[in-house]
């Protein structure tokens, strides 16, 4: 029974009382309710009376602990710091994990979002996707969704006014039921209707994003209803996104635009058949939303028949295709891979780190033990519980760990300042949201609270097993000294084996940076101007395309600084293109039927402009053009493995199947780097650019001179080709080169670095505050053995030698994690280099020297004891 | 508030020992507390319900009195409330030291004869 209850009772008894004296009824019940008094109170008061226990012991376990505290500052001190930089370093890194992998779309209750789709397999890369006749047939057979959202993302020119020449930007192609599914309630205008993605190619209408509503029509109030041309076509905006919806790829992609899936046809650079028809052109994704209540795995076991079924109805097509549902956190991790797994790494750094600093709170809890022995057993004794006490010793914990945890936001905000210098150098890319929000708040509030536990527990339950007569009595056994210095012992080895494991992995990724960003990406950085152009967003058809760049790259020859000049659709480190295609000769393994390497289109002289030779064979010639036969050129890695000991040159593919179109190899091209920096061998596949062009492509000019100064006079040259060319990230090379992977260098190995700096300061203050502690409690034994004739360097030399046991131990220890750790490193994040054992000459001892430093202070300390004082010490 | 009555108001301190007094002998529910308080006192001691149910509550916290759901008399659904072990240790700590106190008050009040 509630208090509601009771009191209500208690009025009626009340009131009936009064009836029986005489009242009317009315006046019985008002009377009877005036004498309880306010009755909400009451159960206000009564509520209350068991809330201000608890909070009335919280105030008192504070109180006690706010007065231990400021009687012993130093210990404060270390304790705080310890937990400031151990909990900050993991808040820098969360924000980093946030902002590229976990942070879930800006969407209505996004737990409930799932992709759906068949797992395409290109190298490092596989996701799920879906091509749209599979999308009508799954979202008309499931039933497990409330309903299925398809979209994609293609490049369009915009321009705002009729005839200006458009801008290059990202457009998001979605279904009718795009904005109703992913729950986006737009902040002007409306979503689409289902009416709208109906017929194909009718309804030119758009929703902008926030951003394009602020830049491009200055947050105009009657954005709803102005037109926009896209790719040429006029469009109706009839609505604006709000402006927390950074979209569906909040970490790379600035999405400018969103537009009916019907539109596809109009505005693809697709040739031949419509993208809405071919059930073999999987570049949508799909979202589907659950119903409440329907798992995964229901989900799933209702996609498999249906895939089967598609298997069976159109074999040529969706053969060894089965359908996949998963989160959006596990696609996000395979659509971004080299995002993930080094996030994974730089949480195992953080958490090593946050280790060292809860060891070192811990060991300095435990040193405290003997000193709070005397207070403990005497609130024992008089009544006091064992949990109660616990309670207060974790209190204090707590407050230690809340305190440097907030000391901790500090330095992780540091960490965050720097993660927000990433910068991709692109007018049509996004950074990754690095910031100080609410989930990275509350995240820290959970470190440190795990933190607490982590250091707090176990000093806690130790303290409160006290045997009461030997506390009372002051006493200190060696038995349990030796057991308390040992448990310090065991700290300090983790920390050692911790900071081991830091630091090898910095020093492996330094290895890694200095090798593959120091030594170049096998193609020249220096002294190259670039600009994008984009052709087909002007509506050039293909011929006509090509003349442009014969032209563009005519006259870039013709300028006075001009070097070798040249052009690719993808830009190193830049771009992803793959082709589809079969080897001819080379048995393909079972359920794969084409290969899938990266590949670009390039112009003539391509190789001689980005200095990567030639290994066999030639060089792409205008003759390479639409009317003759179709020619590549491949990398070693692709020469290697498919015809391995033999020329690679004179060798065929065939073009999409193994029916298609042959293609000859014509040359055979150095290895060099295509996607990221530190990457792994990649293969690689060049095509004639009159051959197989692909829309767009990056004009490389050599400068003679600095490539600064030949920006300018390249774009002008390109534009006076044709006005309605967009262009694009006109810049040098060094610039480009420097964003996209030396900065990324640098920040990481900065990170890491601070990290690795972090983990051995913090395990120097353990070790000296530990053989600090020793040389205390032995005081006395160092008394009498210099009274009995022990040199000072022996009495150094002993505290010195026991100070270093636990970090030979933690060194063996850490070796062996730190051999887990760098082969597991690879596999998180597939990189170029195999860690050189010859390393761990420089690693073990630097260790080595910095814990020696720190012990060795304290132990000499020991030898200026004067025996006579120390003998007469307690 | 209630106005100012020329009857006194108990003290909280005071009210939790007469409660514990009227519980010496049985369980009750709230109501019959206070009207026991207020009977027994001759109508002296105005008891604010309201503030009675805070103070029993308390009491069952300090694990002085024990509450249980029961039916009463005329059936109703009530709350009963009874004495503990370590209530009744309390009270008779308690009382015997008021008695000291009304004790050395009336000696100060009333000075003995000469």
């Amino acid at each position: 029974m509630n208090i509601d209850d009771e009191l209500r009772d208690h009025v009626e008894r009340e009131t009936l009382e009064n009836i029986e004296a005489g009242m009317p009824p009315e006046q019985a019940r008002a009377a009877a309710l005036r004498k309880l008094g306010n009755v909400l109170l009451v159960a206000e008061e009564t509520h209350a009376v068991w809330i201000w226990q608890w909070l009335e012991h919280l105030r008192q376990d504070l109180a006690h602990a706010a007065r231990l505290f400021s009687k012993s500052p130093g210990f404060v001190a270390i304790a705080l710091i310890s937990i400031a930089l151990g909990t900050g370093a993991n808040v820098a890194i969360f924000s980093a994990a946030d902002g590229l992998v976990l942070r879930p779309l800006a969407v209505a209750r996004p737990h409930e979002l799932v992709a759906i789709g068949n797992r395409g397999r290109n190298g490092v890369f596989r996701w799920l996707s879906a091509s749209y006749p599979d999308y009508r047939d799954i979202r008309a057979r499931s039933h497990s969704f409330q309903d299925i959202a398809a979209y994609t993302n293609e490049r369009v020119g915009v321009a705002i006014v009729r005839g200006a020449t458009p801008e290059v930007r990202f457009a998001t192609l979605v279904s009718g039921n795009f904005f109703q599914v992913m729950g986006v309630v737009p902040v002007a205008g409306r979503g689409f209707i289902a009416e709208e993605d109906r017929v194909p190619g009718r309804d030119p209408v758009t929703v902008i994003s926030y951003g394009t509503w602020r830049q491009e029509f200055g947050g105009a109030a009657d954005v709803v209803g102005r037109k926009l041309w896209v790719s040429g076509i006029e469009f109706t905006v009839v609505g604006v996104t709000p402006e927390d919806f950074t979209g569906t790829e909040p970490t790379r992609l600035r999405q400018a635009l969103y537009i009916p899936l019907a539109m596809w046809p109009r505005l693809s650079k697709l040739p031949a058949k419509s993208p809405l028809e071919d059930r073999s052109l999987r570049y949508l994704t799909l979202k589907g939303r659950l119903h409440p209540g329907v798992t995964m795995r229901a989900a799933q076991a209702e996609l498999d028949p249906i895939g089967a079924d598609l298997e069976r109805a159109y074999p040529a097509t969706n053969k060894n295709q089965p359908l996949s549902v998963e989160t959006e956190f596990q696609y996000n991790v395979e659509r971004r891979p080299l995002d993930a797994g080094s996030v994974a790494v730089l949480s195992i750094l953080s958490i090593a780190v946050l280790g060292v600093a809860c060891a070192n709170v811990a060991g300095l809890l435990a040193s405290r033990a003997p000193v709070r022995a005397r207070e403990i057993a005497l609130r024992l004794a008089i009544g006091a519980s064992r949990a109660r006490l616990v309670r207060q010793l974790i209190t204090e914990s707590l407050g230690i760990a809340l305190l440097g945890g907030i000391a901790g936001l500090g330095v992780g905000y540091l960490g965050i300042l720097f993660l927000q210098q990433l910068r991709f150098p692109s007018e049509i890319l996004t950074m990754p949201a690095f910031q100080m929000d609410r989930r990275a708040l509350l995240f820290s509030l959970i470190i440190a609270m795990v933190s607490a536990f982590l250091f707090g527990l176990s000093p806690a339950l130790q303290a409160t097993r006290v045997d009461l007569s030997r506390a009372l009595k002051n006493s200190d056994t060696s038995t349990e000294r030796r057991v308390r210095l040992s448990g310090r012992n065991l700290l300090v080895s983790v920390q050692v084996a911790l900071s081991l494991v830091i630091v090898t992995l910095s020093v492996y990724i330094f290895q890694i940076f200095e090798h593959d960003v120091m030594q170049g990406p096998g193609f020249r950085v220096t002294q190259i101007a670039k600009i994008d152009a984009a052709p087909s967003q002007a509506g050039l058809s293909r011929t006509k395309e090509i003349e442009y760049f014969e032209k563009a790259l005519d006259a870039a020859r013709r300028l006075p600084q001009a070097g070798h000049v040249s052009a690719t659709s993808a830009m190193p480190l830049f771009h992803f293109q793959f082709s589809s295609l079969v080897p001819e000769g080379y048995p393909l393994p079972p359920g794969i039927d084409a290969i899938a390497p990266n590949s670009g289109s390039v112009a003539e002289d391509y190789f001689a402009t980005m200095e990567i030779p030639l290994l066999a064979g030639r060089d792409f010639r205008v003759t390479d053009n639409a009317s003759a036969p179709l020619v590549a050129i491949v990398n070693e890695a692709v020469a290697l493995h498919y015809w391995p000991g033999e020329n690679a040159v004179g060798m065929r593919f065939r073009k999409g199947r193994a029916d298609g179109p042959p293609i000859e190899i014509v040359g055979v091209a150095k290895n060099a780097k295509y996607l990221f920096v530190a990457e792994p061998t990649q293969e690689f596949v060049y095509f004639p650019f009159r051959q197989e062009p692909r829309g767009e492509m990056t004009l490389l000019m050599q400068t003679s001179g600095s490539s600064a100064t030949g920006i300018t006079p390249l774009r002008e040259a390109v534009r006076t080709i044709d006005r309605g060319v967009p262009l694009r990230d006109a810049h040098t090379i060094e610039l480009f080169f420097d964003a996209m992977a030396r900065s990324l260098g640098r920040i990481t190995l900065t990170l890491v670095a601070s990290m690795g700096v972090i983990g051995v300061g913090l395990t120097m203050i353990g070790l000296y505050g530990l053989v600090s502690y020793a040389v205390n409690r032995r005081t006395r034994e160092i008394g009498i053995r210099m009274a009995v004739g022990a040199a000072k360097a022996q009495i150094s030399g002993m505290m010195l030698r026991q100070g270093m046991a636990p970090v030979w131990i933690g060194l063996v220890m850490g070796s062996g994690l730190s051999t887990a750790a760098l082969g597991m490193l690879p596999w998180l994040v597939p990189v170029s280099l195999r860690y050189d054992p010859r390393f761990y000459i420089l690693v073990v001892p630097a260790l080595i020297l910095t814990t020696g430093l720190a012990a060795l202070i304290p132990s000499n300390r020991a030898s200026q004891v004067d025996p006579a004082i120390a003998l007469r010490a307690d | 508030m209630s106005t100012r009555d020329p009857r006194l108001e108990i003290l909280q301190g005071t009210l939790d020992m007469l409660i514990l007094r009227t519980l010496l002998f049985g369980p009750a529910h709230g109501h019959a507390i206070a009207k026991s308080i207020e009977r027994q006192s001759a109508e002296t001691l105005q008891v604010e319900h309201g503030s009675l149910y805070p103070a029993l509550h308390r009491l069952v916290k300090r694990g002085m009195l024990m509450a249980k759901d029961g039916t009463s008399e005329n059936n109703r659904k009530s709350r009963f409330y009874s004495l503990t072990a370590k209530g009744r240790r309390y009270l008779l700590t308690e009382a015997s030291k008021w008695d000291r106190f009304v004790e050395a008050i009336a000696r100060v009040m009333k000075p003995a004869s000469l």
